[in-house]
């Protein structure tokens, strides 16, 4: 998982970081409904490549974060 | 006309200045998503957030949209990446908290049902049950009942309807003495009619 100041998502690192040491994946309100508003779009019409690259980067974050039994916060 | 001022070609963020403003442009690519920024902005993306600095132009915004999804792709196959173009949805769905998908389900009932977005609307319902939380919830999963059936009936409805207007179309064209003669409505009704008593003579009854 990538983070940096301009991503939308923010990783609190307490120890090393390292994946283990992550307490929970933070990502705003608006990002969070923007990106879902995607999925639900991505239904009703076509998307660019650079609109399915977006999805599949929040796909992989999403089940990372799953899969490690993060916390996806909403702040 | 438009200038890029620098990229970022792995998401095809963007700063692009225009007759009247610097924006920063992102995907997806609408008016709604640009961010009106000072030159600083531009500087810092550069410096501190791996935008690269470039000079451009573009006449129009056709066509720098259309440079930014080819450097996203070049950039995504130079990292071994295939871009996946079906199914995202479907993934990001798995995902979702129950509020999404209760938003999702407003939004099915508001906007694709009332526009008539049968397919679209189907397709999203049945991905939808088979989410585990959803399956799992036993007031989301009888919404979801509810409206796929709601869906697959109005779907039907509409297309006999079209099947309808289908075949009164046929009898005129088939026909133009019968069209002109008669209302064709009436005379699709009595076809119907004989088709469904298979007989001529149901007159009066």
């Amino acid at each position: 998982m990538v983070c940096r100041d301009a991503c939308y998502v923010e990783a609190i690192f307490l120890n090393d970081v390292e994946l283990s040491s992550v307490d929970r994946v933070r990502i705003s309100q608006a990002e969070y409904d923007r990106l879902f508003d995607l999925a639900f779009s991505d239904y009703t019409q076509s998307h660019d490549d650079a609109t399915h690259s977006l999805k599949a980067d929040f796909v992989c974050i999403l089940r990372a974060s799953h899969e490690s039994h993060l916390t996806l916060e909403r702040i | 006309m438009l200038t890029l001022l620098a990229v970022a070609s792995e998401d095809g963020w963007a700063f692009v200045r225009t007759d009247e403003s610097i924006l920063l442009v992102r995907p997806p690519y609408s008016h709604s998503n640009c961010r009106k920024v000072g030159e600083h902005a531009v500087e810092e993306g550069v410096t501190r957030h791996g935008f690269s600095a470039c000079e451009r132009d573009f006449a129009d915004w056709r066509e720098l949209i259309r440079f930014l999804n080819d450097l996203v792709r070049k950039t995504r196959d130079a990292r071994g990446e295939q871009i996946v173009r079906q199914g995202l949805g479907a993934q990001m769905m798995q995902f979702a908290s129950d509020d999404v998908l209760d938003k999702f389900l407003g939004r099915v009932e508001t906007e694709l049902v009332p526009s008539g977005s049968w397919e679209p609307a189907e397709r999203l319902l049945i991905d939808m049950l088979k989410l585990p939380q959803v399956r799992q919830n036993s007031s989301l999963l009888a919404r979801v009942s509810k409206l796929l059936g709601w869906t697959v009936e109005a779907r039907k409805d509409t297309e006999a309807r079209r099947q309808e207007l289908i075949e009164d179309d046929d009898i005129s064209a088939q026909y133009p003495a019968l069209g002109q003669r008669y209302d064709v409505h009436e005379l699709a009704e009595y076809n119907r009619r004989v088709r469904e008593k298979a007989s001529v003579l149901f007159a009066g009854i």
